[in-house]
Formats: structure tokens, C-alpha cells, sequence
């Protein structure tokens, strides 16, 4: 398991990218699917970069990589408020050309790239586990979750 | 115009300030060019609905030409490709508009 402690700053983003990549190549995914655990990731820290810390905080975000033969499993722990991206939003919202409404997307697309998505609240830390396996399916083809 | 490289929460603001700039021109259509955009994530898709908003307030259309696979799809199952005009190629018209200047 290899580990990366990042200050929750949209800074840390391209280096929580490197990570991501460091692990799709170690366990060999496709493009496609790397690109699938790159997005779930990147909106999962985007979210808790922007909605769970007070803003100038110093708080941190924990990324825990385990590559098994053709599978990653991404454990993300922060210690910002209690949040489930599990029971958010399932649906796309939908956009009325009329009134478009900015937002929303982020958990949505979360949630449809990984092929599983799950949560738990232990003491003050989110636990949020991403698993992705080697599929080579275009980046979302299946039913909202 | 053209983007490239990686849309997220970090480069976002840019391509916002680029918004900024170009509608400052007045233009009523505007054609991104994205076939160099190897990621986008939500917080881009965001921009270029906040751009597009800006546009249909004056009349104007903005459009997305040549998104790769991965980036086309996150249009598609967010509904997007049908608010934005989406070519699998820049149109030609627009190549020449750049090409004179």
C-alpha cells in the first residue's frame, strides 16, 4: 500500500493525479479505466477541497493506494464534517436551457466511474473507498448508481 | 478557440479568465476547440456552461468541436451534449475565420 497526505488545496490536485497514475500503472489498467479512476478521484478530493474544510484551514486529505493484479482500491480519509457521497444525489441534474443551473455534477460523475463507491464514518475521519478494476468499458456505460 | 491539457478545479479559473476576455469582444458564437483536453472533470463542464449561459443571455451559441472519447462521454451522460452544440470536428467555416485572422 503506498500513501499520500496532501493539504486539502486545489494545489494538490495534479499531485494527487501523479498518485492516481503512479498506482493505474502499477496494476496495469487501461486508458479507459485509468481515466475512470482519475475522475472519481479528482471529484471526490474536488469536493472536499471546496465543501468540507473551512475555507484557510490546514487540514489535510489521506489517499491510501492498494494494486492488486488489475484492480486499484483508493482509500480517501479526511477529517472535514460527516459526508456520504453514496447517499447524495443520484440522478444527473438536468439542465433547462432556459435557467442553466451551474453544478452538480461532481459526486454524479464520482459515483458512475468507480465500479464501486462506499463509505464509512469512523471517529472524526470520512472513509471513502474508490475501487476501480481493469475493464477497458468506456468511461461511464452503465446505469446510474 | 482552443484549449488544452487537463480541466479542473486548479486550471478552471483560467479558462474562466479566458471566457472573460474573449466575451468582452462581444462574439455571438464561439467554437471551443478541445480535441487537446485530455482531462475535463465537473468543474470544467461548469465553465463552459457558465460561458454558455453568459452567451444565450446576448443572443450568442457556444460550441464544443472535437472532444476526445473520455471527454465526449462525460457530455453525454450529463445531458450536455444536447445544450451544447457538439461537432466531432472543428468546422471548416471556423478553421478559415481563424486562418484570416
Amino acid at each position: 500500500m503506498t500513501t499520500l497526505r496532501v493539504p486539502a488545496t486545489v494545489a494538490s490536485l495534479a499531485t494527487v493525479a501523479e498518485f492516481v497514475g503512479r498506482a493505474v500503472a502499477a496494476a496495469g489498467l487501461t486508458e479507459k479505466d485509468a481515466y475512470r479512476l482519475r475522475l472519481a478521484t479528482d471529484e471526490l478530493v474536488t469536493n472536499v477541497i471546496m465543501h468540507g474544510y473551512p475555507v484557510g484551514g490546514a487540514e489535510e486529505i489521506e489517499l491510501h493506494a492498494t494494486v492488486g493484479h488489475g484492480r486499484v482500491l483508493l482509500l480517501m480519509e479526511d477529517s472535514a464534517a460527516e459526508f456520504d457521497p453514496t447517499r447524495q444525489q443520484h440522478r444527473v441534474p438536468s439542465v433547462d436551457p432556459d435557467d442553466m443551473r451551474v453544478g452538480g455534477f461532481g459526486l454524479v460523475l464520482a459515483r458512475m466511474s468507480a465500479d464501486r463507491l462506499s463509505y464509512e464514518r469512523i471517529g472524526d475521519r470520512n472513509r471513502t473507498i474508490i475501487i476501480v478494476r481493469r475493464s477497458d468499458r468506456a468511461l461511464i456505460d452503465h446505469e446510474d448508481r | 478557440m482552443a484549449v488544452a491539457g487537463e480541466i479542473d478545479l486548479y486550471t478552471a479559473p483560467r479558462l474562466q479568465a479566458e471566457f472573460t476576455r474573449l466575451l468582452e469582444d462581444g462574439p455571438s458564437r464561439v467554437v471551443i476547440d478541445m480535441s487537446g483536453v485530455d482531462f475535463c472533470d465537473s468543474t470544467g463542464m461548469n465553465v463552459l456552461l457558465s460561458a454558455l449561459k453568459r452567451l444565450k443571455e446576448r443572443g450568442g451559441a457556444l460550441e464544443v468541436a472535437a472532444p476526445r472519447p473520455a471527454v465526449r462521454k462525460i457530455l453525454q451522460v450529463t445531458g450536455l451534449d444536447s445544450v451544447f452544440v457538439v461537432h466531432d470536428a472543428v468546422p471548416e467555416e471556423m478553421l478559415i475565420a481563424e486562418s484570416q485572422g
